[in-house]
């Protein structure tokens, strides 16, 4: 009984490795036919790459006003994917990626700000 | 003490061009924007985050290249959300920007302070004369951070000045002020004096340019009379 258990357990891990591996794997595809340069692509390619871009981009730094309701855990793992994201900014039409280069950054540091602040909360405690 | 008697200032313009930005383009007439027309319906988050307008007139660099591709002023003034970007001369107007009547037209009820624009739009929104919209296209996540901060300098000849969050995150986002107006790193002194503020630094960033000028002293030293 035991051992079924484990297995079962295991092949979740593994489905779940696999899930989280595909999900990488075609976000930096996207990225790739996001650069219309480098691919040749139509227009409309670039475009979904970069709306993909950009609705990444909203759901990693639409909680910058929450900031301060996130755990110095949430915080790190916030700030790693804006990291993973500023990666891709190349995939970006030029205008896009004039507005967007600044927003990435200035999210990045808010969530590094309220880290801080919060590990200095804890230090005075 | 040290109160207003201490300090200088230029008259005050007239209410419809306090916070007024002229812009200069090249091959084509001056623009005028005026801020009251436009926060009577948008937070300054929509323009200064979301659109990513810098907080300094002249650095943005828009350009009409940009407005049409739907940046900038583009990003409304596209026919749906406002008049669209093929009606030039209604921005390419120089001169002034819009007239004391228009002004009352637009402004009429709201309360009253005695600088500035003349209206208090802390209270105008707190009451909900104004409600204007806090996005243009990703809502954000809100979440009620309303820490009020007593600012005290090391000097005990002025009353000490409030900062508000519950009444600046009604217009900003966070991330407007934190970390490049207001960093946990770094803070120094001069974050403590007036004269940084008249030098359009930390608080004086918007106050004095958008948000009410510095001579309104009462209203962040509670217990001091404002300039006359
Ligand atoms: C509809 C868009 C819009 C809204 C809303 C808006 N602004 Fe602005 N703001 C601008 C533009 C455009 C500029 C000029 C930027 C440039 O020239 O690079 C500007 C410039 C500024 C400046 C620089 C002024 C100077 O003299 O250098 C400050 C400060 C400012 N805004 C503060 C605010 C504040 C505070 C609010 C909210 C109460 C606000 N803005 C709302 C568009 C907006
Ligand atoms: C967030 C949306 C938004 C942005 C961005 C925006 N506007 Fe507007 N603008 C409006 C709306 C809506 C009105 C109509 C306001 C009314 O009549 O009550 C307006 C009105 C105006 C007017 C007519 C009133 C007046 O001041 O004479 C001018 C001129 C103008 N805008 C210029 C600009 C310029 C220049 C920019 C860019 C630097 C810009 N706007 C950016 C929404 C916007
Ligand atoms: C919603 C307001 C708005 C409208 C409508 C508008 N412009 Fe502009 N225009 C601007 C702003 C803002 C700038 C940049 C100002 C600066 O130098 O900071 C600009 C800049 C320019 C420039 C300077 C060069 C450049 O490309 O930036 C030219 C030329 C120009 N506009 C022509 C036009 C013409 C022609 C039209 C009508 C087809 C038009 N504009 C409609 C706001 C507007
Ligand atoms: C936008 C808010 C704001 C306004 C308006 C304002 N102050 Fe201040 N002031 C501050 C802050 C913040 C400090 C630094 C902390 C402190 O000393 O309490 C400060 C510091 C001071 C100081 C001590 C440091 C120095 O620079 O000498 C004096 C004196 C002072 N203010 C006087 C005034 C007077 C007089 C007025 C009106 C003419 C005024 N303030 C308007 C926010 C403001
Ligand atoms: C208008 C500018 C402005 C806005 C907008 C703003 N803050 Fe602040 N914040 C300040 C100032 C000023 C201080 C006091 C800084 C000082 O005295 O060094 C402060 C202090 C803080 C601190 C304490 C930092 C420390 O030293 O421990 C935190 C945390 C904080 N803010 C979070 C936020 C969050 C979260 C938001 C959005 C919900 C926000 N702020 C919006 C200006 C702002
Ligand atoms: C990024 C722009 C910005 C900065 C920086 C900023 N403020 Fe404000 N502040 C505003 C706006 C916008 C309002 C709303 C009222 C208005 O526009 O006149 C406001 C309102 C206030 C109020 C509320 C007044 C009332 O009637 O209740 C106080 C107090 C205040 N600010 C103090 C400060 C102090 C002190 C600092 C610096 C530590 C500061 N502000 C920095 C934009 C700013």
């Amino acid at each position: 009984m035991k051992k079924m258990m484990l297995a079962a357990f295991l092949a979740v891990l593994i489905l779940c490795v696999a899930a989280f591996a595909a999900g990488q794997s075609s976000e930096g595809q996207s990225s790739g036919t996001g650069h219309p340069s480098d691919t040749g692509q139509l227009n409309g390619a670039g475009a979904s790459g970069q709306n993909a871009w950009i609705e990444q981009f909203n759901d990693v730094c639409s909680a910058t006003t929450a900031s301060m309701a996130l755990s110095k855990g949430q915080l790190k793992s916030r700030i790693s994917r804006t990291d993973a994201l500023k990666l891709r900014l190349d995939g970006l039409e030029e205008s896009a990626k004039k507005v967007y280069s600044r927003r990435l950054r200035m999210c990045h540091d808010m969530y590094d700000f309220s880290l801080k602040a919060k590990e200095k909360a804890d230090t005075k405690k | 003490m040290m109160g207003p008697q201490n300090f200088n200032f230029a008259a005050d313009p007239p209410a419809q061009s306090y916070g007024n930005i002229i812009m200069k383009p090249e091959g084509a007439k001056p623009v005028i924007f005026s801020h009251w027309v436009h926060r009577l319906r948008y937070t300054c988050r929509v323009c200064h985050f979301e659109l990513q307008i810098n907080f300094k007139a002249g650095t943005t660099g828009i350009t009409m290249e940009d407005n049409v591709e739907g940046k900038y002023c583009g990003a409304c003034h596209n026919g749906k959300t406002a008049f669209g970007i093929e009606n030039c001369g209604r921005c390419h107007k120089g001169g002034a920007g819009p007239d004391e009547k228009e002004f009352a037209k637009k402004t009429s009820g709201l309360p009253t302070t005695e600088h500035g624009n003349r209206i208090d739009w802390n209270l105008a929104m707190e009451e909900n004369y104004i409600k204007p919209a806090d996005y243009l296209t990703a809502k954000p996540e809100k979440f009620q951070f309303n820490q009020a901060i007593t600012i005290r300098a090391a000097w005990d000849y002025v009353p000490s000045a409030v900062f508000p969050h519950k009444a600046h995150n009604r217009w900003l986002d966070c991330n407007n002020c934190h970390p490049d107006i207001f960093d946990i790193k770094n803070r120094t002194e001069e974050q403590n004096r007036m004269e940084s503020y008249f030098k359009g630094k930390f608080c004086g960033v918007c106050h004095g340019k958008v948000a009410f000028p510095l001579k309104d002293c009462s209203r962040c030293h509670l217990g001091m009379t404002n300039w006359r």
